[in-house]
Formats: C-alpha cells, structure tokens, sequence
C-alpha cells in the first residue's frame, strides 16, 4: 500500500532526476527554511514570497496543534484500516480489459499530444 | 397549481406526474430563477440551460404517450462541481481544471440522469472542496441566501445556497469533515451525509478517499429518503462501494422510546444563544417520547487534530496526479518537466490546496510517518470504539451542526480557526457514520441553526426517520425572503 511506502524513497525512484529526495526533515520545533524548501520540492509546488511565508508560519501552527496526539495512549491500538466495520477485508474482483475510454477521448484533455499521445518537455539533455 | 420553486421536489415531481405542470414549464422557471439571482449568490459556476430544457423536451414526450417515467422525473437538480457529467466541465473551483471536459459520468449522475431528474448546472466549492466558508473557490465566493455578508459555508457551498434560495429542489454535495452538513447548516436547509460507501464515490475528484462521501441537499426530510433511494446504490467502479441492495425509506413520525446520546462534555464551550436552541430540540424530542442519555465520546476532543493529519495525508496523494501532464493546467513557461509540474501546480493551485498539500507530505515523509500519520490511524480506531459502545446505548447522536451560525466573510482568516468549524462534523466522517443536518431555527441575527443527528454505520434509514420526526414537530425551515 502507498501509505506504507516511506514517501521520501517514492520520490527517489520516481523521480530520478530530482536533487530533493535524500534528506529527512527537522521536527516541527525547528522547522526551518532549509526543511520548507525541502518539502516544498517533495510537494513539486512554488509559491509567491508572500505565499510562502503565509503557508510556512500557518504550517507550523497547525503542526504545533496537532502534536496534542501525543496525549493518547495508543498502546497496543490497531490502526484503522477499514473504514466499514462490517466489511474488514478487500472487496476483489477479476482484472478484465474494458474498453471504458476511448483514446481520443481520454486525450482531449491532454494539453500537449502527438501522434496519438502526451507530449512533455525533454526529461533528459543531450549535449549541447 | 402553487408556485413551482415553493415546491418540494417531491412534490414538483407528483404534480408533473398528475398533468398540472410540464417539465419544459418546470425548467424554463428554474433557469429564469438562476439567471435572475446567480451573479448576486454566486452557487452555480456553469449553467446547463440548453441541457436542462432538451431533458425536459424528452420527458415531456414520454409524458405524452405514456411510457414510465423516473423516480425523479421533472425534478430540477444541481451536481456540485467537483463530480463529473461527462462531455461537461468539472473545475473543482479551481484554475488547475478551468478547461478540464469530464470524458465520463459520475455513477450519481448517471442514476439521477436515468431517474429523469432536470440536470441545471454545476455548483460552486471550495477548491478540490478544501474549505469550510467557500471562500476558497478560485472563481468567486458563494453568498448566504439569508445574508449576502455572511459565508454559505464549505465546501458545498453553492449546493446548499442554491436549494436555499430555491434556484433548484435538489443539489449533490461531498463531505469529507461537514461539507455538506455545515453548509446545509449555514443555509437552512437538510443535509445528509449518508454512511461512508453508500453512495459511489466514481466520477467525484477524489479529496480524503476514506473520509468522502457524496449526499443529497433538499428543501425538506422527505426528499432526502427520495433522493437517497436513487443514488444509495452498489456500484463496481468503486472499490469502497457498499454491496447491499438499495434501501427502502418509509418515513414515520413516530419515534417513541428511542434512546438520544448527547456527548455533553463537548458542549460545555457553547455560547448560552446555541446552547439555549440546541436545549429547545432535546425538549422538543424528549416531547416525542425519545429517552436522553449523557454519551461519553471525550476521545472526540482530539477530532480536528487526527483529521488534519488524515485528510491532508490522503489529499497530498490524491492530488500527485495534477501534474500538468495528462489534464488540466501546464505551465506555458515550463521549459523542463519538473518547472512543468512545479510550474502548473503553483499557477493552478489556491493557497488552501497548497498548503494541505504542504501539510499532507509533511505527516507521511520520512521519519514522520509514525509520529503523525500511523498515530492518527490510531486515535480513528479509539473514536469509531467510542462510537461502537455509545450506540450500545442510544440510536442517535445529537449536537449542534456548527458553534455558531454562518459567519461574515473574512472573519476567519487564521486557517486553524476555521478548521476548528468543523469540530461537531468531523467525526462523522473519521466513524464513517451517516449523520444529517436538520433545521433548528433561527439566532438572533437571523441566520438558520441546524441540529445534526448521527447514526451508526449502515443505520441510514433509522437515522432519516429520526430527523422526519424532529422536521415534522418543528417546521423550522423557511424560504429566505429575498428569495420567495
């Protein structure tokens, strides 16, 4: 499951060419520009200066009242990973192809295609 | 024949069964009624006029020969913006999707669509529905039909204001903490999110995937049970999809010897004006025979805490797709592919997206996993066993929808402040328990309050008798007078 993937590797390998996946970030108590730059590149988000210093000071508000879980005795608690009680497993089914989309539907809302499919910049530079 | 929008829906639609109104009439009043009042309310950002009256063409023929009309025939309704009529646009409120042409349809739309319901437009949000007020939406903000100063509330904002103000009888929410039970709330009007899986969540742009659950908004209890009928069904495209035939709603008014809980201790912080209304429902059940018992529900104090920390979790995965690649916004300046996902997100995305984004990749990264995250799936398992043994006791659950009535715009400018709106909603969601907000009356200013009653899980009919019972004694829902 995704939630058990430590997110910091899931970046790594899918997004080879990223320099932001290595570092583990500071605790919420200092949280500094370094960790915000940091999370901010996991995010894949860029923000206006004003932006920025608006999320930075709300974040780390709200980060401050959330450690009020550390009150909870959580000893010996199953996570919850079901949200339906009377249903606590997997609902499966066969994997069957279903023609639900067709292709120049699907790539209608592409913004760039060719020949059929996405078009994106260059991820890899030649030599000058 | 009275007029049409001091219907209810399921009135409107007897009549259009009886012969007294075509629906060509029916959706040419409600479409006027949208172009009269939407620039000022602001609840829908698309109108599908054209749409609505070719729908309403059709049925008006099947009328004519007699064939077998749907359970919502002739019934106007509003999908809210964040789920998909296929060939529309669905912009979730936000510049990300301006241009985004939904290639499929929802399985709500699909069943709404199939029971001959009048489809008129799509309805305003806060952004990908991240808000409490719907002051987040990047078009515009939706007014209180009660007072254009005030806040509709979040995120189905324009929903709720467009039953309300009677520009439609019908309206499809999502509520992932209250989003439809708060601005149902702020409205005056009837909300219901119903148990999580209930209704499919296929075709709604994912928020918090287990804590979404779309709901119907309507002008009274009645048309809840009628909507509820149609849209509570099994659905294969989603996984999380409750595999139960549809439910039968027979409303009674009876509800002699129910047990009511009311968690007390988490209402000690309510100002004497909502605790005098909330005081007055309890009265007015007690007088329909219910039995009130005290529930001890203290784990719930941590409620806003584990959600900030789930929702925006599974917000932060659900909204990796909005890379700038398949759909939606790309950056025209991007000149590599990360400037094109950093690039497109920060031109597409509003500051309260960005921020649970910020918040969600925070409490899932390295080395925070188990401090955040996995602790917060914890605490969820102590408040759904808390909830477990409260219904051992009691049938339902009441407090207030919200601590207050809708509030004025701008006056919650701190975001934990408004996140703390949520407080009496959230759990709901957290339990995935069906849970409904029902009018109370009125405070000083004017402005609706709502009781809200929540059940156990899978209790959803129980629950909506309950509320019928509670409507049917009090009335309190009006038209706002703008709007009559």
């Amino acid at each position: 499951m995704r939630n058990e993937q430590n997110f910091a590797d899931f970046g790594k390998t899918r997004f080879p060419f990223s320099r932001c996946c290595c570092n583990v970030l500071s605790t919420m108590s200092n949280f500094n520009d370094a960790d915000f730059e940091h999370l901010r590149k996991l995010c894949r988000l860029e923000f206006s200066p004003e932006e920025k210093e608006d999320l930075r000071a709300s974040i780390q508000k709200v980060l401050g009242y959330i450690e009020q879980l550390d009150e909870v005795d959580i000893e010996g608690v199953a996570s919850c990973n079901f949200v339906l009680r009377s249903m606590l497993k997997n609902q499966m089914r066969d994997d069957v192809v279903k023609d639900l989309l067709p292709r120049e539907q699907f790539l209608s809302n592409a913004p760039d295609q060719i020949g059929g499919m996405v078009r994106v910049p260059s991820v890899m530079k030649g030599p000058q | 024949m009275k007029n049409l929008h001091h219907c209810s829906a399921t009135e409107l639609r007897n009549a259009f069964l009886k012969g007294d109104v075509k629906a060509v009439e029916i959706a040419e009043h409600f479409i006027k009624r949208i172009d009269q009042h939407n620039k000022e309310l602001g609840a829908f950002l698309s109108i599908l006029g054209e749409r609505a009256l070719v729908k309403a063409e059709h049925l008006d023929r099947k009328k004519a020969k007699n064939l077998p009309l749907g359970k919502l025939a002739g019934i106007p309704i509003a999908i809210k913006d964040n789920t998909h009529i296929a060939g529309e646009i669905t912009t979730c409120a936000s510049k990300f999707l301006s241009n985004y042409r939904a290639p499929f349809d929802a399985t709500v739309t699909k069943l709404i669509e199939q029971e001959d319901a009048l489809i008129l437009g799509k309805t305003n949000l806060d952004e990908f529905a991240m808000g409490s007020s719907n002051e987040n939406s990047a078009y515009y903000p939706v007014k209180n039909p009660w007072n254009p100063n005030c806040v509709a509330g979040g995120s189905s904002g324009g929903s709720a204001a467009a039953v309300s103000a009677r520009l439609t009888l019908l309206s499809t929410g999502s509520d992932t903490g209250g989003s439809i039970r708060l601005p149902a709330g702020f409205c005056g009007i009837v909300g219901f999110k119903p148990t999580y899986g209930r209704v499919s969540r296929y075709g709604l742009v994912a928020y918090g995937s287990s804590l979404d659950q779309i709901g119907p908004f309507a002008v009274n209890v009645e048309d809840i049970a009628l909507t509820m009928e149609v849209m509570g069904r099994h659905c294969e495209q989603d996984a999380t999809s409750l595999d139960f035939p549809p439910e039968r709603y027979e409303l009674k008014k009876d509800i002699k010897d129910i047990t009511i809980g009311i968690p007390f201790e988490l209402l000690e912080g309510l100002n004497e004006e909502m605790r005098a209304n909330f005081d007055q429902a309890v009265e007015v059940l007690k007088g329909l025979g219910a039995k009130i018992i005290n529930v001890d529900l203290a784990i719930l104090k941590y409620t806003i805490a584990t959600y900030y920390i789930l929702a925006t979790a599974e917000a932060s995965t659900n909204l990796a797709r909005f890379d700038g690649i398949r759909f939606g916004n790309r950056a025209t300046s991007a000149q590599t592919l990360e400037e094109v996902y950093e690039l497109s997100r920060k031109e597409g995305f509003g500051t309260e997206v960005k921020r649970r984004i910020l918040l969600g990749t925070y409490v899932l990264s390295s080395g925070f996993q188990d401090a955040y995250y996995k602790k917060a799936q914890k605490v969820r398992t102590l408040m759904m066993d808390a909830f477990d043994k409260a219904f051992e006791a009691c049938d339902t659950i009441i407090t207030p929808v919200c601590a207050t009535g809708a509030f004025e715009f701008g006056a919650l400018m701190d975001p934990l402040q408004m996140y703390l709106q949520d407080i009496f909603t959230i759990p709901a969601n957290l339990a995935g328990l069906p849970s409904i907000s029902i009018p109370s009356g009125f405070d000083k200013r004017g402005m609706p309050l709502s009781l809200q009653m929540t059940g156990p899980q899978l209790c959803d009919v129980d629950l909506v008798q309950y509320a019928y019972a509670y409507e049917q004694a009090t009335k309190h829902a009006k038209i706002p007078e703008a709007f009559l």
